[in-house]
């Protein structure tokens, strides 16, 4: 709404209420003395009823106690009603034709003036209040009376009020029946016609509340009436000359209906203004309202406490006022801005003394287009500066953290020697260190996009498939480890663990690859310069030991000389030792490199262990100890699924360590069933017994249960033995282990060996191959000293 | 007289089981390698043959297969000699006609020749070679 239409609204208004005060004027200037001339009749006394009535229905519109524009206009619309029964009641008891001009007057007038204020009050009640507000509705309003008039033409108010007392008091009207109120009438039925069609499409609005549509049902009622009624009384009637003095009557229906409604509903209530301003006075933000002048209208109960000032000791202050320059520029710009609402801007604002950080948002309140002020919502954002400061510093700090730790892992695996590779189950590009493409000899080029694709592709040639070892390690959970891959000339050992969360969820997988190629070679010529050295050693040592056999068993005439026959059996007796340590080392080394295949078949324990008793008998009686064999339960054993001169091993080497370190007493053996279809062979001897310390080195590689290197007892042999037993139990099933020694006390060995099962007994065609092995190559320590 | 045939590429063995027959009283016959051997065996016509598995020029089992297929060798009992190493051959040797393998390190020279004698004295009481 632009300027020029606003200023016409103010002169329109302004001009009718110069006209009111005018019309009053000319009325106290009427009323001499003579205009109180009356005359009692019972019409009189129902215009007073009704004026009595009308004034008591201000006590529940007080009552109800809301005060807003609606309210106001029905108290005015009432005091009019209120007036209009009163000159009522005063034309009708006029009692000469003077006091009947001077009251009729004064009725018409109050009647010209009921009409607009209703029509207002219906503006008001439907929130049409715009309307009142252009030019046109008043032009409507006065342009349709001063159009009607003329058309009543000779009668009433603008007529000539002689003629009006003459009407009354018996003179004859030239006017035709019926139109003595006719234009006047027509006047406010057009008006309370608008009325009704703004009532009707506010019903409409109203539907979804049901009390606010029963309100507005009865002020639609509270117009309908006058309208039918007032039809009926003054246009129709009279055509038969019956004239009913309805107006008082219709008057106070009005104001019944009315002020029923407002007393029973209670809807002014519910004005959306005074209901946003409770919600306003609860928010954590700052509102003020604003007008066009840039003065405070409105504070909230958030701004009076953000700006340290009451609502009366802001309002009508100027914006700039409460606001320090910065804040007042920001706010001023935002008004100015064309565009309705603009977003929340941040600024530092200084508001007593102390700086805050604010967020600023302003839209502007128009009316049908017109701006009518602003509003202006602050809010004070410190704590959440305060909180996103935190939360940032928080992410620096993980950030940074993160990245260390990145860093610190980077730098492990790149520093590792072996390769790394990390795959992972959502993507098919892998992770690695330096050392990986170095391995697997990787061109730079492939190295940008490196996936498990690719690393497969050149494993390919080594026939390993690294792909699926992790699938079925992603699948399964285990690590795997592949020895010995062959690439190209060299030689990799692959080693890949699944990668899995806490909640046993697995991602990806680590898979690491070494280059043993070197290792390997180093190994390998270990093994074989160790095999090697072991076989070249023993055909000269065999030639030693047989030729001073045979000088001792064929020379023995010659061997005269006790010195010299001393000197051949030392030479015969070192050969001997030197076989047995070489027999160990190479044992160790076949059984580490598996190259001992173990022959399998059903072996009867009670035949290996008699067997060994046998053989060993003439060593232990030279030695005045016993060997017991428990042969009872022996016989009652199974078979044993074992290779049978490997177990035979294992027997003389626990029974020939028993016989080393007893000196009194003696060995027993003993068998029992034991767990998991397992035999149970027990060594149990008296002699010295071991310490806790020498117990730890047991079953170790060259680990002689002795304390120290030096004191080492070197006719003991290698040492090897229990190792060597160890390996051979281990690799037929079994476990070997110390049960317990005590020193000065004895000391008990005890090993298992799996009984042989039904489907291994089936599987066992006829006898096997080495049936016909000598059960003596499966020599030992103690066979050798037979002799 | 009972003969026994050393195939032995070792100077050292052979000189060693050589003595303990001559000791023992038996008529020896040698061959330094496996084709020696099989170009002296038939004209040796010795009662048992003590056979090295790991010779050069020919190995003991091609030895032990060449005397098995020939008629005139193939009745003689073979002994194979062998060093702990050499025990997967020999155990195949027997497979293929030996009636015993000997560890050499293992037995003194005595232990061999009466393993020797046992061997004999079963076959002349048989008079039936089991061998093949």
């Amino acid at each position: 709404m632009n300027f020029q239409a606003r200023s016409l609204v103010r002169v329109v208004n302004w001009s009718a209420l110069v006209s009111v005060i005018y019309l009053a004027f000319r009325f106290i200037q009427r009323a001499t003395p003579s205009s109180f001339h009356f005359q009692m009749t019972w019409l009189v006394y129902v215009y007073i009823a009704g004026a009595a009535i009308i004034a008591a229905f201000f006590i529940p519109l007080r009552k109800v106690g809301v005060r807003n524009r609606v309210t106001f206009w029905v108290a005015i619309y009432m005091f009019f009603a209120f007036l209009l029964e009163v000159g009522g009641a005063f034309r009708t008891a006029s009692a000469d034709a003077h006091t009947y001009i001077f009251w009729y007057y004064f009725f018409e007038s109050v009647y010209l003036l009921i009409s607009p204020i209703f029509l207002v009050l219906v503006l008001t009640y439907t929130d049409r209040q715009d309307l009142l507000y252009r030019p046109l509705t008043w032009l409507a309003i006065f342009g349709s009376l001063f159009f009607i008039l003329p058309i009543a033409g000779s009668t009433d108010l603008l007529g000539d009020p002689a003629h009006a007392a003459r009407h009354s008091f018996g003179y004859a009207s030239t006017a035709p029946p019926g139109s003595a109120n006719f234009g006047l009438w027509l006047w406010s039925v057009v008006i309370l016609l608008v009325g009704i069609i703004l009532l009707l499409n506010h019903y409409k609005e109203a539907k979804k509340i049901s009390s606010k549509r029963k309100q507005a049902r009865l002020f639609l009622l509270a117009n309908v009436i006058p309208v039918a009624v007032g039809f009926i009384a003054s246009a129709i009637l009279p055509i038969w000359k019956i004239e009913v003095p309805i107006d008082p009557l219709l008057a106070l229906t009005q104001v019944t209906l009315i002020s029923y409604a407002i007393y029973r509903y209670r809807l002014f209530g519910i004005d959306p203004t005074a209901l946003s301003g409770t919600i306003l006075e609860t928010v954590n933000e700052s509102v003020i309202t604003i007008n066009t002048n840039n003065e405070v209208e409105y504070l909230n109960m958030a701004a009076q406490r953000l700006l340290h000032v009451s609502q009366s000791g802001a309002k009508g202050r100027r914006i700039n006022s409460l606001f320090d320059d910065v804040t007042s520029a920001a706010i001023l710009a935002k008004i100015e801005a064309p565009q309705m609402n603009s977003d929340a801007e941040e600024l530092i604002s200084e508001i007593h003394g102390k700086r805050l950080p604010i967020s600023l948002a302003v839209s502007h309140i128009t009316l049908k287009g017109i701006t009518e002020g602003y509003v202006l919502v602050l809010r004070d954002v410190s704590k959440e500066h305060a909180q996103k400061h935190d939360i940032e510093r928080q992410v620096a700090l993980r950030t940074s953290e993160l990245n260390h730790e990145h860093a610190r892992l980077q730098a492990a695996i790149d520093s590792l020697d072996v390769g790394l590779m990390m795959t992972f189950k959502d993507r098919s590009m892998v992770s690695y260190n330096n050392r990986l493409p170095k391995i697997l000899g990787l061109p730079s080029a492939a190295l940008k996009s490196l996936t498990l694709e690719s690393v497969q592709q050149y494993l390919q040639a080594s026939q390993f498939n690294l792909k699926r070892e992790i699938t079925a390690c992603q699948n399964s959970g285990k690590p795997f480890e592949v020895r010995d891959v062959a690439y190209g000339k060299q030689v990799l050992r692959i080693f890949g663990a699944p990668i899995s969360l806490g909640n046993g969820m697995i991602i990806g997988t680590v898979v690491l690859i070494d280059d043993i190629t070197e290792a390997t070679v180093v190994e390998r010529s270990k093994d074989e310069f160790f095999s090697i050295a072991s076989h070249e050693l023993r055909t000269p040592l065999t030639s030693i030991k047989g030729n001073t056999s045979m000088i001792l068993d064929y020379y023995k005439d010659v061997l005269k000389d006790k010195a010299l026959k001393e000197m051949i059996d030392d030479v015969h007796e070192s050969s001997v030792r030197l076989i047995n340590i070489v027999n160990d080392f190479l044992d160790v080394s076949r059984l580490e490199q598996s190259k001992i295949s173990f022959v399998y078949e059903p072996v009867s324990l009670e035949s290996v262990i008699e067997g060994v008793a046998y053989e060993m008998k003439a060593v232990i009686s030279e030695k005045k100890v016993y060997l017991k064999v428990d042969k009872p339960t022996l016989d009652r054993l199974p078979k044993v699924w074992a290779d049978k001169n490997r177990l035979k091993q294992v027997v003389y080497n626990l029974i020939g360590n028993a016989l080393k370190f007893t000196e009194e007493g003696g060995i027993t053996l003993t068998a029992e069933l034991s767990d998991n279809n397992m035999v149970r062979v027990s060594v149990i001897d008296t002699g010295r017994g071991m310490s806790e310390d020498s117990q730890k080195l047991l079953f170790h590689k060259f680990q002689q249960a002795s304390s120290s290197l030096l004191t080492r007892d070197t006719t003991r042999g290698t040492g090897l033995g229990l190792y060597i037993s160890k390996m051979i139990v281990e690799n037929m099933g079994g476990a070997i282990s110390l049960v317990k020694s005590v020193e000065g006390v004895g000391t008990t060995f005890a090993f298992t060996v799996p009984i042989v099962t039904p489907h291994q007994l089936k599987a066992t065609p006829g006898a096997p191959l080495s049936i016909h092995t000598d059960p003596k190559t499966g020599l030992t320590i103690t066979k050798e000293r037979e002799k | 007289m009972v003969k026994v045939f050393i195939v032995e590429d070792d100077p050292l063995m052979s000189r060693m089981y050589q003595k303990i027959f001559t000791f023992e009283k038996y008529e020896v016959d040698m061959a330094g390698d496996g084709e020696e051997a099989l170009a002296k065996i038939p004209a040796s016509k010795p009662t048992i043959i003590l056979l090295d598995v790991m010779m050069p020029k020919m190995n003991g089992l091609q030895v032990l297969e060449k005397l098995k297929a020939d008629l005139a060798t193939k009745n003689i009992p073979v002994v194979m000699l062998t060093n702990l190493a050499g025990q997967q051959d020999a155990e195949t040797a027997l497979s293929k006609g030996a009636v015993k393998y000997i560890v050499k390190s293992e037995h003194e020279p005595k232990e061999i020749a009466d393993m020797v004698k046992e061997i004999i004295a079963g076959y002349t009481r048989d008079e039936i070679p089991t061998a093949a």
